[in-house]
């Protein structure tokens, strides 16, 4: 039997409270999709969980001037039925429709995915690849960290003792998207995810992209050197071989029970090469209107 | 109209849908303790001593090995009894003196509560001496491997075992040299099938009250009630009277608990001990370790004419079963007979069996009993040889099979019946044209990121483990049946319903043996006390079997009410006629030609009773002296992702002959979820252990550790246990519905009640074979281990383009 005790959080000031009351044996919780897995798996013991799933502040989805803020609360169920991200983020909204499954959507949270920075976070790529931030809190003060300088290693970030995350921002961009390669299509954590974002096309030349990957690498990472080499290039024909050597400098895959590096860098290109063409390619409405959303997404759909 | 071959509603339908079906874990008894098992962090060690002090003075009880004695000797069993005792295995006992598997329980506490019983569990303090593991079976039987077992027992004999190997059999028929000789062409070709797991939704459970008079009354997921009884009566030293077994619903099976579940004497023992109620109920973790599906390693060889005949065929089998046998005996004898039945080999046939004990989960039957092993090698290489000689693949099957007329093993070599159904060249004709056999193309002509493929293979699996004589396996069943005194029907029959409808089959049975409506046929809740002999539900023998029984109980009913109706109505029995009345809702007894001269058969029944003649009802027991096959054949069509090594399945035809169809959507039902599994099975299921610590004369290449998010032991499986991460496929990879063509063939069996025979495990014999015959036809790619992963598949597109 693990033991722990359990405090649900009415409001931010509670949180704070808890958090300092009880300092380093304090660990928010809010879905508890990785918490209470690893409290049963022996990972996490004796911790005061502060529960703050049900937090008014964090919670929802707002639209203004061009900017969607996402409260670290939300559930990614949430996400997966928004016709509003699906529009303006479909790199975000495809990763929610094949993330986990229609359960574990209904309890876990995009603060809690990025929290645990687990390397195949499937909201990590599409929110490093949109070049979202982070609003941090803390007592007495809160900051604005980007999300590319988040993530630190396996389960490792930037958050500060007692800090949270409340919220996480990024411009809307219709031309995004995000595939991913599970051994299932559903319930599954990834082999490998990509998601790119086409900021500007010129003559159907790349002139601005980002591209991210996950579980290709200890964390969620951009793929500087694959954006640097599209640049100029038509979007719709691009080199396969060349976009693989491109990758091959920004990720470094190891083996694990789900797949060997050597199939995740055989994988990585063609993932990112169909994230490419249907981020260049992609009107966002067309996809949420489109005939199965349990496929969007999905890497051999 | 009949019921039988009509759907309706599931008699259990009601029950099970509002969540009010009782299962083991639902008994909730007063005073009821919980318990909680002390299992092995050692693949393999000896327990020098166990200290349960502690745990006593939390308030526990507890169970070791010197509770378990009797007069100084612990009891040695099999856990499998439907073998006779002269052919089974006995090697284990209520709990263990030795650790022979990670996570084998050694020792058990109950507590008022779980949450106690995990605690005082905690301060039991056990001293092993660590023993060096074998995990693989080829290095079990090799000089200096470390010994799992000195001595085990054959039915009464002490056997030696050598070399850690359990059982071999050879079994052979004509001559198979000769018929090599004559052959045109040799084929050999090595096939290895994994473990996997059963995967089924209750988790193994028990619950035992003790009774005021010494006894104990069982709840217990099982396969049989009267298995169950048996052996706990052997274990326990208990008289039979004492123990009452109750039937009670099991959420699936799939063969996992064929066997007495290894938690359910551990828990009687407990509750004896105690002297309270004891609840034992297994976490999924604990599930995966207490029953594995056998792997398989093949090597076959068969010999061909130019004319497309086989003139002989062999096959070694070596099975690792893992640290008990939970009857690898009768495992080898039905591969065995499985590779004997499915085609005629000009009577020439060979096979070599091993079966070897290694630190791992035991192995049971599932789905199958090695017939889905067997059938990926031999329906494999009967595509293999084809291809190779240009014959058609459907055409060199109906040359070759064995069909009405021909002789079947249904239960290995001393169980066998002479065919008599047969839907074999049905489903093979007429699927080809279903699915345009002809326009298949050859792998080579195909082109593209995704490239389509077509593949069949056959199949079958017996209906029951009768025969015209007795052999090695036990097989009768029993029914009690009565009619009431408004005209409803109670049953009575041990038989277990695993969830595919076979408590319906023996209901429409009886409905229509008695022409009662249905819904006026009852099944009683019932226990061993109060019922007769039944084998177990396993051998998809329920429907044939168990049905078969209740049927032939259901006609001397029938002669009972005739001969009473007759007194009534003044006639002779032979003269009279029973038919269902819909509008009466009974059925009623007429003299022959005079309508107007009848009775209800409540009417009858009632009369009976107040003239004192006696209740209208028989008890009997039954055996089948057959064991028909139900055969199956699948035609698959596979997509294969050139860029990614991933295989969906667009479309299946599923061809299904299990003579007369007794519940149409059940038998639908059961196709298309057996292809999910065998789907699973091919492409999916994966169930790696970590064996860096085991015994080996191999240099162990370097390997990079393998990450996962908690460390692996020596003996875990990579999943720890969890079904999370041992990935099934979801109903989402499954191919549409509407893709799915499920079809029976037109066949009757004299032997079955009213024509049936069985279907269960059939369902799943063929799908292996089809899909990688499909993914052959697809990219020209043979793979010979399942599972059939993108990454594998990766690999070989990968190597075949450099080649
Ligand atoms: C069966 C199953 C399937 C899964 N499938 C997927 C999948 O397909 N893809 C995927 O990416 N993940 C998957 N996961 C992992 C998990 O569901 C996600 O990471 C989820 O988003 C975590 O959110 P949560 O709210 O449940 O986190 P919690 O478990 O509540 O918390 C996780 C961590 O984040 C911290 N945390 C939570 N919220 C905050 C906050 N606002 N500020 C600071 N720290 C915070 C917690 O302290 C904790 O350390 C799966 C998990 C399970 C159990």
């Amino acid at each position: 039997m693990k033991d722990f005790a359990y405090h649900k959080a009415p409001d931010l000031k509670s949180v704070q409270q808890l958090l300092t009351e009880f300092a380093e044996h304090a660990l928010p919780v809010a879905g508890g999709s990785n918490v209470m897995v690893d409290i049963r798996n022996g990972r996490l013991n004796d911790r005061e969980l502060i529960g703050i799933s049900d937090i008014a502040e964090l919670q929802g989805l707002r639209f203004s001037r061009g900017k969607i803020i996402i409260g670290a609360a939300t559930k990614i169920s949430e996400i997966a039925v928004s016709q509003l991200l699906a529009a303006k983020a479909p790199a975000l909204w495809m990763a929610a429709q094949v993330f986990a499954d229609p359960i574990i959507r209904n309890s876990a949270t995009v603060g809690g995915n990025l929290a645990y920075a687990s390397p195949a976070a499937d909201l990590a790529p599409p929110l490093l690849a949109l070049n979202a931030d982070l609003l941090l809190l803390k007592k007495g003060g809160k900051r604005k960290l980007p999300l590319a300088d988040f993530f630190l290693g396996v389960n490792h970030t930037a958050l500060e003792p007692g800090e949270l995350i409340a919220s996480v921002e990024f411009a809307a961009n219709a031309r995004s998207a995000f595939y991913k390669l599970g051994l299932r299509n559903a319930m599954a954590i990834s082999i490998a995810t990509a998601a790119a974002a086409v900021k500007r096309v010129r003559d159907g030349s790349i002139s601005e992209i980002r591209l991210a990957m996950g579980s290709v690498a200890p964390r969620p990472v951009r793929c500087l050197h694959a954006e640097q080499f599209l640049l100029g290039k038509q979007a719709l024909h691009i080199d396969p071989e060349a976009l693989a050597q491109a990758l091959v400098w920004d990720i470094s895959p190891i083996d694990d029970i789900r797949a060997s590096a050597v199939y995740r860098r055989a994988m990585a290109p063609v993932l990112m090469q169909r994230a490419i063409a249907r981020a260049c390619g992609g009107c966002a409405d067309e996809v949420f209107a489109g005939k199965k959303s349990a496929d969007e997404g999905r890497a051999g759909a | 109209m009949t019921v039988i071959g009509t759907d309706v509603a599931r008699l259990d339908g009601i029950a099970k849908l509002t969540g009010k079906q009782q299962y083991t874990g639902d008994i909730l008894i007063p005073g009821m303790m919980h318990a909680v098992l002390l299992r092995s962090p050692h693949p393999h060690a000896e327990i020098i001593k166990i200290d349960t002090s502690e745990a006593e003075k939390m308030g526990a009880v507890c169970l070791t090995y010197d509770d378990i004695l009797i007069n100084g000797q612990a009891v040695v069993y099999n856990e499998r009894s439907v073998s006779v005792p002269a052919a089974t295995y006995r090697d284990r006992t209520i709990l263990p003196n030795k650790a022979r598997h990670l996570y084998e329980p050694i020792a058990a506490v109950a507590a008022d509560t779980e949450e106690l019983a995990y605690k005082a569990l905690q301060a039991v303090k056990v001293e092993y001496r660590v023993l060096q593991p074998v995990y693989d079976p080829q290095e079990a039987m090799e000089e200096g491997a470390p010994q799992l077992y000195d001595k085990v027992y054959l039915g009464d004999k002490e056997v030696d075992i050598c070399n850690n190997i359990g059982v071999s059999r050879n079994i052979s028929q004509g001559d198979v040299e000769a018929g090599f000789a004559r052959a045109d062409r040799i084929f050999e070709q090595d096939f290895e099938l994994p473990r996997i797991y059963h995967a089924q939704l209750e988790t193994k459970g028990c619950v035992v009250a003790p009774e005021p008079d010494g006894g104990i009354t069982v709840w217990a997921t099982a396969q049989s009630i009267h298995g169950n009884r048996q052996l706990l009566g052997r274990a326990l030293n208990l008289p039979l009277s004492k123990i009452n077994v109750k039937k009670i619903a099991i959420g699936g099976a799939f063969g996992s608990s064929i066997q007495v579940n290894t938690v359910t004497p551990i828990c009687a023992a407990l509750a004896l001990k105690a002297r309270r109620p004891v609840k034992l109920i297994s976490s999924r973790e604990e599930d995966f370790y207490s029953h594995q599906k056998y792997p398989v390693r093949f090597h076959v060889k068969m010999g061909v004419t130019n004319e497309g005949m086989i003139t002989a065929a062999e096959l070694s089998a070596l099975v690792d079963f893992g640290a008990h046998q939970v009857q690898p005996l009768p495992f080898l004898g039905c591969v065995a007979g499985w590779f004997a039945s499915l085609y005629q080999y000009g009577g020439n046939i060979g096979f070599h069996g091993t079966a070897v004990y290694t630190n791992k989960t035991p192995c049971c039957a599932m789905q199958g009993y090695g017939n889905p092993q067997t059938n990926f090698a031999i329906e494999s290489m009967i595509d293999i040889i084809s291809g190779e000689m240009g014959f058609d693949a459907i055409e060199f099957r109906l040359k070759n099979y064995r069909g009405v007329g021909h002789e079947f093993w249904g239960q290995g070599p001393t169980i066998r019946t002479i065919i008599k159904s047969c839907g074999v060249e049905e489903s093979l004709l007429k699927g080809r044209e279903i699915m345009g056999w002809s326009g298949r193309g050859r792998h080579t002509d195909k082109q593209g990121r995704i490239r389509h493929g077509l593949g069949v293979a056959r199949g079958f699996h017996t209906s029951g483990t009768g025969g015209p004589k007795e052999g090695e396996v036990i097989d009768y069943s029993s029914a009690f049946i009565k009619i009431n005194e408004d005209g409803s029907v109670d049953v009575v029959t041990p038989v277990m319903d695993l969830g595919g409808g076979t408590w319906d089959a023996i209901a429409k049975f009886v409905s229509e043996v008695l022409q009662v409506p249905l819904q006026r046929v009852g099944l009683s809740p019932t226990d061993t006390k109060s019922t007769a002999y039944d084998v177990c539900t396993h051998a998809t023998r329920g429907v044939y079997c168990g049905g078969g029984a209740a049927y032939h109980v259901a006609l001397e009913v029938r002669k009972k009410l005739l001969e009473t109706a007759g007194r009534l109505l003044n006639e002779h029995a032979e003269n009279l006629e029973l038919v269902r009345d819909d509008d009466l809702g009974q059925g009623v007894v007429y003299v022959k030609g005079l309508r107007d001269n009848q009775m209800t058969v409540g009417e009858i029944a009632r009369q009976a009773q107040i003239n004192s003649w006696g209740t209208l009802q028989y008890a009997g027991s039954y055996r089948q002296k057959n064991c028909p096959p139900c055969f199956t054949t699948h035609f698959v069509e596979v997509a294969v992702d050139t860029l990614t090594g991933e295989i969906t399945i667009p479309k299946v035809l599923i061809y299904g002959d299990c003579g007369t169809v007794v519940n149409p959507e059940l038998f639908g039902g059961q196709l298309i979820g057996s292809f999910g599994r065998g789907m699973a099975y091919t492409l999916y299921e994966n169930l790696t252990m970590n064996e860096e610590g085991g015994f080996t004369t191999k240099p162990q290449a370097a390997s990079e550790p393998i990450y996962t998010s908690q460390p692996v032991k020596d003996g875990e499986l990579l999943n720890h246990g969890a079904l999370a991460d041992y990935k099934l496929p979801t109903s989402s990879e499954m191919p549409l519905i509407e893709n799915v063509l499920v079809r029976h063939t037109d066949t009757y069996e004299p032997t079955g009640p009213f024509g049936a025979k069985g279907i269960a495990e059939s369902a799943i014999a063929s799908v292996q074979a089809a899909i990688a015959n499909a993914i052959y036809n697809a990219i020209g790619i043979r793979f010979y281990r399942l599972p059939i992963t993108p990454e594998i598949v990766l690999q070989a597109i990968q190597k075949k383009a450099v080649k």
